[in-house]
Formats: C-alpha cells, sequence, structure tokens
C-alpha cells in the first residue's frame, strides 16, 4: 500500500510538473524568416533552453542555455531563465545587462556545483550588427549565404551562476556583417550526440555541413544529419540548435495596427519628465529601459513606444558618442570597421571625467492633436549641423548616417539647436484621442 | 572506466592523481578523497593531476567548483595539471582558467 500511495504521489508530481512547464514553455512569436530553432529533450523535461523576441527597438534577443545534467530537476533550475529573459528585454535592457542579471539570480538560487552554459545574442538588422555574450556554451558562428564561414564567437566567460554579482563581465562582442548570413547556436549535446557504435557527431561535421548546403536547406538538414547520426542510440543529452537570418537590407517593419490603437490612452493627458544624467550614470546606467519603463506607464500604444523607443535611443547613441566621446561615425566605414569604433567608444567612455545629457519627454497637444516632444542636449561643444544634409544620409550606404534618417522618417519634425548640442523632436501619437 | 583517486603529499602540497572517467558516477568517490585529503593541515595548496583523465562532463566541473570552494574557505590554491587535449578543450570552454590555475 505505502508503495503503491508513494507511486501515486510521484505521477501527480509529475503531472503537475508537466502543466507548470508546459505554461512556461511560451510561443517564439518571432517571424520563421528571421529565427529557427530545435530542441530534442533526452528526458521528458529539458534542460536547454531557447527564447527569442523581438525588442522595442526592432532587434532580435535571442538565449540559448543549456543546464548541467538534464532531465526534471535540471529543466526546474532552468525555469527562472527564460522568464528573466522575456522580463528584462521587453524592458528594453541590452543582452550583456540580461547576462549579469541571470548570472545574480542564478548565483543566489542554484547550489555551488550547478551552472548554465549560456549564450546571448542581439541582431540589429538595421545596422547589421550581432553582438554576443557566450559563457561556456560552444563556439557560435556566422556563415554567409553563399557559405563562407566568416565570424565565430568563442566561450570568452564563465558559465551563468558560477561567478558572484562583483566578479561578473557582461562585456559583449560585436560584428558587423557586410554579406547576409545566418547565425549559428547549438548546445553541446549536439556536437556529443553519439551513434549506436558511441562516435560523436563533431563539430568539424557541423561546419563542413553548413558550409557545403545551400542556406536555405542548411536548418532543416543539419537537423536531419543529426537525428540520422543518432538513428536509434539512446540519447544522453538535450540537443537544441537556434539559426538567426542575417539579411542584407532588412526594412523596420512597423507592427500591425494592434487593438490598443483605438483604444484611448488611460495615461495622463499631459505630461512632462526630465532626466539628467552626469558622467557616472552614462557610465553603468541603462537609460533606455528607464525611458520605455515610462512610456508604458503613460499608456502609450505599443506601436508609439516602439518608434520613440528607436527615436531615443538613436538621439541618445548621438548624443553620448558623438557629444560627449567626440567620436565620428566615419569611423564605422574605416578600415579598423565598426569594431575600431566600438573599441574607441568603450575606451573613451571610459576615461570620461566630466559629461552631462538631460533628456525631456513631454506629452502635449497641437490643435488636438497628441504629441510627444523630445529634448536632448549634451554638455559637448555641439557640431556644424547646418551642413548636415539628411538626403545625402539617407542615400548614404556607408554605416554612419542612417539612424537620422530614421530618426526623420519617423518624426514630423527634427532640429538641432544652436550650436548643435541640442536636438529637438517632435513625434505625433498615432494612436485615435 | 570508473573515476580512480589517489592522494598523496608532494613537497609539502596535497596532490590528487585522478584517472579514468570522470563524469556523475564519480562524485562519491572524487568527494571522499578530497574530504578526506583536506584534512591533512599539514599540507598546503593543491595539485590534481588529471593526465589519467580522458572524459569529463559538466558534473565534474560542478565537482571541481565544490572542492574549490572548501579550498578557499581554507585558503589554499588548486592547480589543475597534465590535461590531456579534450579536457583542456572543455576547461577552456568554460573558462575555468579565470578560476583555477591550469598547468
Amino acid at each position: 500500500m505505502m508503495q503503491e500511495a508513494e507511486y501515486t504521489g510521484s505521477e501527480k508530481g509529475l503531472t503537475l510538473a508537466r502543466y507548470v512547464m508546459g505554461n512556461l514553455v511560451r510561443d517564439i512569436q518571432v517571424d520563421p524568416d528571421l529565427f529557427q530553432y530545435w530542441l530534442l529533450p533526452a528526458a521528458e523535461f529539458s534542460g536547454d533552453v531557447v527564447a527569442a523576441r523581438m525588442t522595442a527597438g526592432q532587434q532580435l534577443h535571442v538565449i540559448l542555455g543549456d543546464g548541467t545534467g538534464h532531465g526534471l530537476a535540471t529543466a526546474l533550475c532552468m525555469m527562472p531563465v527564460s522568464e528573466i529573459f522575456y522580463a528584462m528585454t521587453g524592458k528594453g535592457f541590452p543582452i550583456g545587462s540580461i547576462a549579469k542579471e541571470l548570472n545574480k539570480k542564478m548565483h543566489a538560487l542554484l547550489p555551488r556545483d550547478r551552472f548554465i552554459a549560456a549564450t546571448l545574442v542581439s541582431v540589429n538588422p538595421a545596422n547589421r550588427t550581432i553582438e554576443v555574450w557566450n559563457g561556456g556554451g560552444p563556439a557560435a558562428f556566422f556563415v554567409s549565404e553563399d557559405g563562407q564561414y566568416l565570424q565565430e564567437w568563442k566561450s570568452n566567460h564563465l558559465p551563468i551562476g558560477v561567478l558572484p554579482d562583483d566578479a561578473f563581465d557582461e562585456k559583449v562582442s560585436c560584428y558587423q556583417w557586410d554579406q547576409p548570413g545566418q547565425l549559428f547556436l547549438y548546445s553541446d549535446g549536439l556536437i556529443d550526440a553519439r551513434d549506436q557504435g558511441d562516435a560523436v557527431f563533431g563539430v568539424k561535421c557541423v561546419q563542413k555541413y553548413l558550409l557545403e548546403t545551400k542556406a536555405e536547406n542548411r536548418f532543416e538538414g543539419l537537423k536531419k544529419a543529426v537525428l540520422d547520426h543518432v538513428g536509434k542510440a539512446e540519447s544522453l543529452d538535450d540537443i537544441s540548435l537556434v539559426m538567426l537570418n542575417c539579411h542584407l537590407g532588412f526594412q523596420h517593419k512597423p507592427p500591425q495596427k494592434n487593438e490598443d490603437q483605438s483604444k484611448p490612452s488611460k495615461g495622463p493627458r499631459e505630461w512632462k519628465v526630465a532626466l539628467r544624467l552626469n558622467e557616472s550614470d552614462i557610465k553603468n546606467l541603462d537609460v533606455l529601459p528607464i525611458l520605455l519603463t515610462w512610456l508604458k506607464q503613460a499608456d502609450i500604444s505599443q506601436r508609439d513606444t516602439q518608434r520613440l523607443f528607436l527615436i531615443l535611443s538613436e538621439l541618445y547613441t548621438n548624443a553620448v558618442d558623438h557629444g560627449l566621446l567626440g567620436l565620428d561615425s566615419s569611423l564605422k566605414s574605416s578600415s579598423s570597421g565598426f569594431e575600431g569604433y566600438l573599441n574607441l567608444r568603450s575606451e573613451r567612455l571610459h576615461t570620461l571625467s566630466e559629461g552631462q545629457v538631460d533628456i525631456t519627454m513631454e506629452r502635449t497637444f497641437q490643435s488636438e492633436k497628441a504629441l510627444i516632444k523630445i529634448r536632448i542636449e549634451d554638455s559637448g561643444s555641439g557640431f556644424e549641423h547646418q551642413d548636415f544634409s539628411i538626403d545625402t544620409a539617407r542615400d548614404s550606404v556607408k554605416p554612419s548616417g542612417k539612424g537620422i534618417s530614421l530618426i526623420h522618417s519617423l518624426s514630423s519634425d527634427v532640429h538641432y539647436v544652436d550650436p548643435g548640442n541640442i536636438v529637438e523632436v517632435t513625434y505625433a501619437l498615432t494612436r485615435d484621442e | 572506466m570508473s573515476l580512480n583517486v589517489t592522494v598523496n603529499k608532494d613537497h609539502g602540497k596535497l596532490k590528487f592523481q585522478l584517472s579514468g572517467r570522470f563524469d556523475f558516477n564519480s562524485n562519491k568517490a572524487f568527494r571522499t578523497a578530497y574530504e578526506s585529503g583536506l584534512k591533512d593541515v599539514s599540507t598546503g595548496s593543491i595539485i590534481i593531476d588529471l593526465g589519467g583523465v580522458d572524459y569529463m562532463d559538466s558534473s565534474a566541473l560542478g565537482m571541481l567548483l565544490l572542492f574549490k570552494e572548501t579550498a578557499d574557505e581554507q585558503n589554499r590554491m588548486i592547480t589543475l595539471m597534465n590535461c590531456q587535449e579534450t579536457v583542456r578543450e572543455i576547461l577552456d570552454i568554460v573558462n575555468f582558467g579565470k578560476l583555477f590555475s591550469i598547468q
């Protein structure tokens, strides 16, 4: 009797576990043209986690995490990972900050001998950039559509959950693609997948396959190659595979008109918020999530929030990079390229001893039309904005000037105030009033 | 082959010689060995000779982390030695060089 009672208890426990885990696995609502994934658990519950979401700034955030071990116990340890990832992506945090927060939470939650090998990726199709944070995962790599191995990101951090927060390194590696391609991520279960003779699939086999296969067949083909290799052998570890399509000339697609467009805003009718940032804030603070949180609190519609987020992130980056750090965008197209630009940026930011950025956002009305007015002032010396032709920037194929033309296309008015350290943008809210 | 651990003293250092498969099945063998080894307070820093280890999984990495925690409490340094290529690759992927001295 006792045994039977215990058995029933454990069956109930499993049913409960299935129910909760089932609710945790959310639909990944990312255009399959941009992102595909495959997850094959070794047991009923997966110790690998894959999550993906577009940010308000139209970047694609992806995480692939692999917890020590497999099965229910590991799946349990992994439960907070996708929750934290989705919550922070929704709030507009960059992947380095998400990795840091995950590490802090998991370091507190997990026993000392458990950790999570994880790779986080952010793809920004608008400026063709990729950011990667890899802690303990197999190397991620970028293969061009015509089959060249162009970039790889080896693990350069300890896995999530090993280090205490103050020792954690959130630095990401950056890459700018100049020809379209695909970024691949996988868990070690994929390369360690064994056939009946105990031979592993191996990383060389993965690379060889991808380089020799047409771009459109790579994902499904690799999946099939792994399954064929394993055959009837028992799988020992969870297998996961992720592919991100990185296109040239990807255009920002505004989201479809949502139902929230027709509902009047429940937020305050008129408001004004101001944020003053000193050099220490500029170095250490994620500013955009603060602004995004306010827009959400003020019940600005999703579509307007996304556009405002793009405008704000572009203006803020310009104020810091050009206003305070004196970086010239033409550096991005120089020989050291985008990476050289970012290295110089982080160097100058580190040594910045004085600087201030004032951000003001205001909801106001003009002829009954609801507007958001944004004003950003930096303590730099400004620039010759009269010489700055928007037409040139828009037609340019260079990686600079794209941002400001995007702002023009989304806003009803953009102007600089002499000597060029102040920019004022007016955005017409699209929601019906 | 399961994990075989021998403990001895080498020039005042505490030395663990490991051979075989270092995986989730080695938990007890490894733990028993280091717990008894650490009782010898006449020894200082610790050497883990992985020369005979031909396979290592993530539970083994976890055991090393646990061991390090205990050793840290006693202010003892851990050096990992003689890693075979496959083992070295695994240690490199998880960047354990930032936690242990690897020779």
